[in-house]
C-alpha cells in the first residue's frame, strides 16, 4: 500500500504530540483520518465512474474531494503545529 | 451575539465557495461545451450558447444562484469586521477554490453523465405533468446527448475551459 505525504506527516506529528503530551492533537488526528480516506477513495473520485444514483455519486465525490483537500492543506498545518511545539 | 452570527455566516459562505465553486465551474464549462456541441451549425446568431440553457441541470442553476450570493456575503460581512478583511477573505476563498478544483473529477464524461441523468429526470417530470410538447423536446435533447456520449466517452476528454469553449463554433469538434 502506497502512503501519501499527508498520512506520513500527520502520523509523525500525532506520535510526537502524544509522546510529548502537546496540545491541539486533534489537528494531526483529523488530517490522518482525512489522508487515509483520501488514499482509498482518490482513484474513484478522479475517475469517470458514477453509480446508478448519479446525483448522489456526484455529491459523494464532492465530499470526498473536500476531504482530500483538507488532507492536503492539513499536512502544512501539521508542520506549522510541530514548529510551534518545538519553538514554544 | 451579532459578532458570532457574522462569523458563522462568513464561515458558511467561504465553505460554500470552496465546496460548490469547483464543481459549479466545471459543470458550467461542460454544459456550455455540450450545449454548443449538440447544437446544429449556423445557429450562432440566434443561440450563441447553443442548447446550454436547455440541458443545464436544476442543481446547477441553484449553485449559480448561491455562489454569487456567497461572494457578496464574504465581501460585505468581512468588510463589516475590518475594512481589509472582506477583500482578503474573498481572495483567500478564490485561491482555496482554485486549489480544491484539482481534487474534483477532471474528465468531461463525469459531467456529461450527470447532464444526461438530469435530462432523464426532467423528461420524466414533464411526462408526469402531461406536458407532451416539453416531453418531446426533452426526448430530442436526450437523444442528442446520448449520441454525443457514445461519440466522446472513449476519448477521455478533460473538462474544457470556459474561454476555449466560448470561442468554439456551434457543433465544433474541438473542446
Amino acid at each position: 500500500m502506497r502512503l501519501n505525504t499527508s498520512i506520513v506527516i500527520a502520523g509523525v506529528t500525532l506520535i510526537a504530540g502524544v509522546v510529548f503530551q502537546q496540545p491541539h492533537i486533534w489537528v494531526p488526528l483529523t488530517v490522518l483520518v482525512a489522508g487515509v480516506i483520501d488514499l482509498f477513495t482518490r482513484q474513484w473520485v478522479m475517475s469517470d465512474r458514477l453509480g446508478s444514483m448519479t446525483e448522489l455519486s456526484l455529491f459523494l465525490k464532492m465530499i470526498l474531494a473536500l476531504i482530500g483537500f483538507y488532507a492536503m492543506l492539513g499536512q502544512f498545518a501539521c508542520l506549522v503545529l510541530a514548529g510551534m511545539w518545538i519553538f514554544s | 451575539m451579532l459578532d458570532i452570527a457574522i462569523y458563522i455566516l462568513l464561515a458558511l459562505a467561504i465553505f460554500v465557495v470552496i465546496f460548490l465553486g469547483p464543481y459549479a465551474g466545471k459543470m458550467q464549462a461542460s454544459t456550455l461545451w455540450v450545449g454548443k456541441r449538440i447544437a446544429p451549425e449556423g445557429m450562432d446568431q440566434e443561440a450563441p450558447r447553443g442548447f446550454q440553457d436547455a440541458i443545464t441541470p436544476k442543481h446547477q442553476d441553484t449553485m449559480n444562484t448561491f455562489l454569487p450570493i456567497s461572494y457578496v456575503l464574504i465581501l460585505v460581512l468581512g468588510t463589516i469586521k475590518a475594512w481589509y478583511l472582506g477583500v482578503l477573505l474573498l481572495v483567500l476563498a478564490i485561491v482555496l477554490m482554485s486549489i480544491a478544483q484539482r481534487f474534483y473529477p477532471q474528465g468531461l464524461n463525469t459531467y456529461l453523465r450527470a447532464i444526461i441523468a438530469a435530462m432523464v429526470n426532467k423528461m420524466a417530470d414533464y411526462k408526469k405533468a402531461g406536458d407532451e410538447m416539453r416531453t418531446d423536446a426533452a426526448a430530442e435533447m436526450l437523444q442528442r446527448l446520448n449520441d454525443l456520449y457514445i461519440e466522446v466517452h472513449d476519448q477521455n476528454l478533460p473538462v474544457p475551459s470556459i474561454r476555449d469553449t466560448q470561442r468554439m463554433p456551434l457543433s465544433g469538434k474541438t473542446p
